[in-house]
């Protein structure tokens, strides 16, 4: 009789921890796979989501676009509604099904389109790759010049103090095209070699300082072209020269 | 795969590794790329033990080192991935899809990627330890290439999807290149000690034997190079296609076992050549149809994949007479990797097969979702390629009827076989991991 009575109380027990799990709002921590139903095309994406440091984080995985690990943005979770978007203004709103479904509508250039996730695993994100601080030495202002087929490229290269991991400062100058500013999104220095990318990542240097010389010696890159750019340290600080006073040697 | 042409010979009287140096740190399991692993696989499939996304295909072919895998992809990046767990060690970006397979050597990992430079990273960090620019990659091509028009009109050759694969040895690693080149560097500082020039893209990937590389080129020789100096030991001639050059030239690489060197070509021959005079032994002729796998050589038996015929054959690697013959189910880009007398390769319809080689039957198969899916009737409902939706019209047929291919998560990678898991790629965009 006492058996039965603990059984009873047990199953009493259990049956209230399950109601009050029923009420919780399943979370949307994991790797998420599906495909979103753009008309006449099936976007296959990997959706990583997980907190850290009580935030939300994530990353999304396009195989179809050449895509790895892309910072979500705008992750706002609230019960079971979430949503979240990409740099470039594509946003996804899903509600998150009991069963491990995120269904929900995609939005990009004014356009829609369904989507099915299914969770498939703990989450993997990716986070964007930190920048390391400018050394001294290397800090302030250099000049160089693209070689062209039939022109030059005169180029400013700002390496300030005081960026941060994730907004390490500095800019791309080009001077020759109406001193348009390219900010530099990712700085890595390992001892001499240096490497900087500029804007959306389309533009980059690759380099290596030689501290005697006074210079960096190495390539640009934009796609598949990649040109020599050997950079010389500024004698005159200009915050934005409209022209060039002294052409910088090249060679 | 579904039937099997002939019921088999039982063939294999031991499945000795022919390899004194077996690992699984380089393209194929070792130098001189057998395609032999000292490993067990899965016998029966039990699932996927886990699978990693990545943001592009995945033509390289994964290899192992110390717990670690190593693959390239189209997204531009290679990877190293825990092998128990799949979860990502580090990545390293280049600037454009790595297409090569990786070779890991005193913990350095060397590969070639499309933006035509040739890497060494630090296999622990990551981290870049030297680069070297060649003169540039570049995909074969051809006027009028598989009857293209107009016919005067240079077309890039989409089915040419591998890049050259490292060999380490002799403190060098070699490749191949689209330059042309078969390129020698110093291993710890990536200065060039030779390079040897051939007539047209090298994407074939130098077996290492006794101080001697081999490897195809599209100009249509198979090479014999002296390791230590570059300087050409011999040269042996292949089939050519000047019409619609489609039957010409090494996609796939040598392997040299007990003094012999058996490699596919695209003329439909597997040839058996003499490694060190460089004279052939035996072609068998597969009637058309190219043979891009580099074939595997165990027990004394050659076994290969090939293209349009959709056959594996497996020969009496002496006289070349067929043990058996199984019919699969589409082409065969995928170079078979053989553990505990099993082979392992996938085909471009996006399945993937096991087969033991005693009785020639297929133990099992993975298919990949998106293959299954079967979007746009790419395949037919036996799993055959439905080439009316794939290939529509002249033009297109090289360039988008490839990649229209390549949706169905095609497998051309491959495979590596370690610790009861087979591990490969897929132009779906993952690797997987199946126990």
């Amino acid at each position: 009789m006492r058996g039965r009575f603990i059984v009873f109380c047990l199953l009493v027990t259990s049956s209230g921890m399950l109601c009050k799990a029923g009420e919780q709002h399943p979370a949307p921590s994991g790797q998420w796979e599906g495909v979103v139903q753009i008309p006449g095309y099936e976007l296959r994406v990997v959706i990583d989501l997980a907190q850290k440091d009580q935030e939300w984080v994530g990353s999304l995985t396009a195989p179809q676009f050449g895509v790895k690990g892309a910072p979500l943005v705008g992750i706002a979770v609230k019960q079971s509604d979430i949503e979240f978007g990409l740099k470039g203004g594509a946003t996804f709103k899903a509600h998150l099904e009991s069963e491990g479904k995120l269904i929900g509508e995609y939005k990009q250039g004014g356009n829609s389109a369904p989507f099915l996730l299914k969770r498939v695993g703990d989450a993997h994100v990716e986070f964007p790759e930190l920048s390391s601080p400018v050394s001294k030495e290397i800090q302030g202002e250099w000049k160089g010049a693209v070689q062209l087929p039939k022109s030059t490229i005169n180029v400013i290269l700002r390496l300030p103090d005081g960026g941060t991991p994730t907004a390490p400062g500095g800019e791309l100058v080009i001077v020759d095209s109406g001193n348009a500013k390219i900010p530099i999104t990712l700085w890595k220095q390992e001892g001499d070699h240096i490497f900087a990318s500029f804007g959306d990542g389309g533009l980059s240097y690759d380099g290596e300082f030689h501290k005697d010389a006074a210079e960096i010696s190495g390539n640009i890159r934009t796609g598949s072209v990649e040109l020599p750019l050997t950079l010389h340290r500024s004698t005159t600080n200009t915050s934005a020269p409209a022209t060039l006073a002294a052409q910088p040697e090249t060679k | 795969m579904r039937s099997l042409s002939k019921m088999f010979v039982p063939v294999v009287l031991g499945w000795a590794v022919t390899s004194s140096c077996v690992a699984q740190s380089m393209f194929r399991g070792n130098p001189a790329h057998t395609g032999v692993y000292d490993a067990s696989g899965p016998r029966e499939l039990k699932g996927i033990k886990w699978k990693f996304a990545t943001g592009g295909k995945v033509l390289s072919s994964p290899v192992a080192d110390k717990g670690v895998i190593y693959f390239g992809s189209d997204d531009h990046n290679v990877y190293a991935v825990d092998a128990e767990t799949g979860v990502q060690k580090w990545k390293y970006s280049t600037w454009g899809p790595v297409a090569s397979t990786p070779a890991v050597s005193d913990n350095v990992v060397y590969f070639m990627s499309y933006d035509s430079k040739f890497y060494a990273v630090d296999a622990a960090s990551g981290k870049t330890k030297w680069k070297f620019t060649t003169e540039g990659d570049r995909r074969f091509e051809a006027k009028g290439l598989d009857g293209g028009q107009p016919r005067t009109q240079t077309y890039v050759d989409a089915w040419d999807m591998f890049q050259s694969s490292p060999v380490v040895a002799q403190g060098m690693v070699f490749f191949g290149c689209g330059d042309g080149n078969l390129y020698a560097l110093d291993a710890t500082t990536g200065a060039l000690r030779w390079k040897f020039a051939t007539g047209d893209v090298v994407h074939s990937s130098p077996a290492y034997d006794s101080g001697t590389l081999f490897f195809g080129s599209w100009d249509s020789y198979l090479y014999a190079v002296d390791a230590a100096t570059g300087q050409k030991k011999w040269q042996f001639k292949t089939g050519e296609d000047p019409l619609v050059h489609n039957q010409v030239g090494f996609p796939g690489s040598p392997a040299v076992v007990n003094g012999v060197v058996y490699v596919g070509c695209r003329d439909s021959g597997l040839y058996a050549v003499d490694a060190a005079s460089g004279t052939q032994k035996w072609r068998f002729d597969n009637k058309g149809s190219w043979i891009v796998v580099s074939p595997a050589v165990v027990g004394g038996n050659i076994l290969f994949g090939t293209s349009d015929s959709g056959l594996v054959h497996l020969l009496d690697a002496t006289t070349a007479k067929p043990a058996f013959d199984l019919h699969v189910t589409a082409y065969d880009f995928s170079s078979p990797a053989v553990a505990g007398g099993v082979a392992y390769f996938g085909l471009m319809n996006g399945t993937f097969v096991a087969v033991d080689l005693k009785t020639g039957k297929q133990l099992w198969e993975f298919q990949t979702e998106v293959s299954r899916e079967n979007l746009g009737f790419l395949m037919n409902a036996d799993k055959t390629l439905n080439y009316m939706m794939l290939f529509r019209g002249d033009f297109e047929q090289n360039a988008i009827g490839v990649e229209r291919l390549f949706t169905i998560g095609s497998i051309a990678s491959s495979p590596l076989v370690m610790n009861g898991t087979v591990y490969f790629g897929s132009t779906d965009g993952y690797l997987y991991a199946l126990q």
